[in-house]
């Protein structure tokens, strides 16, 4: 099993990255989330065997937030047309980031007719045409953007000079593991943030779940 | 992220610490429990706010009468449901009128004051209990309502001091429950999470409903309709509301605290139910520490107070005299111009029982200080108004509805919103105002520099010269068809030139397009307004006068629903014209019904006038 660090650029007019809510305004963090960050990728290449690990973000400009209202479903249960409603959303203007990503191929996942060389030859040939297996979105399905494979790294802009703790913000649902999802600290230091490895957020990360804890 | 905004109320109230007395509140009524009968006495005087923000109502007169007195009372309990008694105070109804109550105070009371030390009270309290029963009937306290505080041989239990150490220690404590049910969102520690966050004090809110706004929340739960279960999925019914964002008790109290003093020290009221609170960005020491791979800390800061935070309170918050408005302008110049403090902006509306959060960020007090002295530099040196407050800008200029956008957009430096309808039907109105809010916003709209690399559909174009639309150059002696016949050309070019800009709807296509009609960052690059500088520059050279009437125009179906609007008006002796564009911002769906009625409307009494 092999992995190599892959430097993608995420561009988008409009970005969403909505974590825990406490009420019904939609509020948005500055970078995404890993779980965003991995769903990116996924645009890129999304296979279940191919487990996508989130190094770090660059904030590469600094986006507005302005307030945007959008219609929602009150309620997936029903689904009705009654339920919907509309709800303010803080939405990033201007979106420019660079993430680092790493993979490894879980062996747990793979069908029988794969091997782990024909999805890495898979996922070299998708990059070097820049093909995206579908259109990336940036949080949410109205905030289109643009992915692209940035070969050679020192070519990334520097990042705006940006610091700030996150605290415990949402990390991801571990889909190669035990379907459970995460919260992990994350902090940016001059427009870097360095996500935890999924190995520390399965040993240290606190479990997004309602139920007796030890 | 929703959670920053309690992450950072947290680390301020961490900053500040526990703070288990409230400052300083009226009470309505004393109980003296120490003389041989139990007495009462009635508090007179101008009392500011009673139960809830609502004055309190007439009753017990036929008590005797005391001078108005204000206690640093004990932060009272969270109550749903069941009614818990406070410590050492209470509503008359819990106190005294109502047995079932009454019962629950005076046992809790025992129990206080023999953990608080102070069992020489108890037989005081065991010799009035018999005695309430033959006594209030006499005290004529039908309808009354208000705190009651116990006094023992004239000093109130809550201010003893061992009553006061012994509450300081058992109030929001460490927990280490031997059962968590989820972890703190905040902290990260296992707990098990309160019902009902505390409650928030200070912060206006409707006057009709001042029994909800006074106590509000910011996190409540409303099973329907805020599914935010943790165990649960998205409105499933039958969940719990303490699911509702885990957080601990301990927690909960700690960004109360903070959030109550920043809405006492950090809040500017804007408009109506709005209000914008500035604080300091504190340390979070200790939220994340138990976890190994993120132990840097790179907030430090530990001083909870900021020398910008009174002044952008002062400059958004206050209607502020010459005077006033020159010395808060020379202390915003005396700042640090590169003070890299983050400051949390914090953007709420109060008209509901739950408080509405419509914006957080956090920007360092350089770019606030940088920010508020361009707002300054803008309206300085309006005739008459030489510097012009936020508050004098609002008044008789805008409706409450667009002030927060405004204030918003001042705060962040950013392009300001389109305003769908200037507020000048007040008696001040101030056209001279708009009118320089107009060209502000055009300049700021076009300083905007989009930050992205990708090379971007270029949408501006150079306005062509008014001859180009035909007729002889702009003079005073044209006839009013010739006129008529000029800005009709004006609007066709409108109409063709936003045709050519699908760009727009690109983002779009297959989504859910409502976004795009509350984004004013969309509808500040519209033709329209580069219109607007080109016919402002020519009639300033022109008569610098200053006619408007209202006439809406319907550009075409995408422009429509941005709501274009122009101004004409035609005054057959002078001859002037003065033409006026704004684009507005539909906020909802019945907003832009009624935009486009009137456009409808417009239009087709501009057909009729073409027609004469």
């Amino acid at each position: 099993m092999r992995s190599k660090d892959i430097w993608f650029r995420v561009q988008g007019k409009f970005a969403h990255f909505g974590g825990i809510s406490f009420g019904p305004e939609r509020t948005t963090m500055l970078v995404p989330s890993a779980s965003a960050a991995i769903g990116m990728c996924r645009a890129v290449f999304g296979k279940a065997a191919l487990e996508w690990l989130p190094r770090e973000v660059h904030l590469l400009s600094k986006p507005e937030r302005i307030l945007t209202t959008v219609n929602e479903l009150k309620s997936f249960a029903t689904g009705h047309s009654v339920d919907r409603t509309q709800r303010q959303r803080t939405m990033l203007y201007g979106c420019d980031y660079g993430l680092r990503m790493g993979y490894r191929i879980s062996p747990k996942h793979l069908r029988p007719q794969d091997n782990p060389e024909k999805i890495e030859k898979m996922l070299a040939d998708r990059l070097a045409k820049q093909q995206s297996y579908r259109s990336v979105c940036l949080g949410v399905s109205q905030a289109g953007g643009v992915i692209e494979w940035v070969h050679d790294p020192s070519l990334m802009p520097v990042p705006v000079d940006h610091t700030e703790d996150f605290g415990w913000i949402f990390y991801a649902t571990d889909h190669h593991g035990d379907d459970q999802s995460y919260l992990a600290p994350l902090s940016m230091k001059a427009g870097i943030a360095t996500y935890p490895s999924w190995d520390d957020v399965r040993k240290y990360g606190r479990p997004f779940a309602y139920k007796q804890v030890s | 992220m929703a959670s920053l905004l309690i992450q950072s109320l947290y680390a301020y109230g961490l900053a500040l610490g526990l703070r288990p007395f409230v400052d300083r509140e009226d009470v309505s009524f004393i109980l003296e429990i120490g003389s041989k009968n139990p007495t009462l006495s009635r508090c007179v005087g101008e009392v500011k706010k009673g139960k809830k923000g609502a004055p309190p109502k007439l009753g017990g007169s036929l008590l005797p009468s005391v001078p108005l007195r204000s206690y640093a009372l004990p932060y009272s309990v969270d109550r749903t449901g069941n009614i818990r008694p406070n410590h050492g105070y209470d509503n008359l109804k819990n106190v005294l009128l109502e047995e079932k109550h009454r019962s629950a105070f005076w046992a809790q009371l025992k129990e206080d004051l023999g953990k608080a030390g102070l069992a020489e009270i108890l037989p005081h309290v065991d010799r009035c209990l018999p005695l309430f029963a033959k006594l209030i009937p006499g005290w004529g306290l039908d309808k009354a309502e208000g705190w009651v505080v116990i006094t023992c041989g004239g000093v109130p239990i809550v201010e003893m001091p061992q009553f006061r150490d012994w509450f300081s220690s058992v109030y929001a404590p460490e927990e280490h429950p031997a059962k968590p049910l989820a972890y703190d969102y905040i902290t990260g520690q296992a707990c098990i999470p309160v019902a009902t966050h505390a409650s928030i004090r200070g912060l206006p809110g409707t006057a009709g409903e001042a029994s909800k706004a006074q106590n509000t929340s910011l996190v409540s739960f409303n099973e329907k309709v805020y599914g935010y279960s943790v165990g649960g999925r998205y409105g499933e019914p039958g969940k719990q509301c303490d699911n509702n964002f885990s957080i601990s008790h301990r927690t909960s109290v700690l960004y109360t605290t903070g959030l109550n003093d920043v809405v006492r020290n950090g809040r500017a009221c804007i408009a109506d139910f709005q209000h914008m609170l500035f604080w300091p960005e504190m340390t979070t020491a200790g939220s994340i520490e138990s976890f190994p791979g993120v132990p840097e800390l790179l907030t430090t800061r530990t001083d909870v107070t900021h020398p910008i935070i009174p002044l952008v309170t002062k400059v958004l918050g206050r209607l502020l005299t010459t005077a006033e408005s020159l010395e808060v302008w020379e202390a915003v110049k005396g700042l640090n111009a590169e003070d890299a403090t983050l400051i949390n902006v914090l953007w709420l509306r109060t008209d509901k029982a739950r408080i509405s959060v419509l914006h957080h960020s956090k920007l360092s007090a350089a770019t606030l200080r940088n920010n508020l002295l361009q707002f300054q530099q803008e309206f300085c040196g309006i005739p008459g108004k030489p510097n012009l407050g936020f508050q004098a800008l609002r008044r008789g200029t805008f409706d409450p509805a667009t002030t927060g956008s405004l204030a918003l957009a001042i705060v962040l430096g950013t392009p300001f919103p389109a305003i769908l309808n200037p507020d000048l039907s007040s008696g001040d109105k101030q056209a001279e105002v708009f009118d320089r809010f107009l060209l502000i916003q055009s300049i700021r709209a076009t300083n905007e520099v989009f930050p992205m690399a990708r090379p971007e559909i270029d949408i501006t174009m150079d306005f062509p010269p008014i001859e180009a639309f035909g007729g002889l150059p702009t003079t005073d002696k044209q006839t009013a068809s010739q006129l008529m016949g000029r800005y009709a050309a004006i609007i066709g070019w409108v109409v063709e030139y936003s045709k050519k800009m699908p760009h727009y709807w690109k983002v779009s296509q297959g989504n859910d397009y409502s976004m795009l009609l509350t984004d004013p960052h969309q509808l500040l690059h519209r033709p329209q307004l580069q219109i607007y500088l080109e016919l402002v520059r020519k009639r300033h050279m022109r008569d610098n006068g200053r006619q408007f009437e209202a006439a809406f125009i319907e550009i075409d179906e995408a422009l429509a629903m941005r709501g274009v609007r122009s101004n004409q008006h035609f005054d057959l002796n002078e001859l002037k014209i003065g033409f006026r564009i704004q684009s507005a911002w539909c906020a909802s769906q019945d907003q832009w019904i009624q935009a486009k009625r009137k456009a409808n409307k417009a239009k087709a009494e501009t057909s009729q006038l073409a027609g004469v």
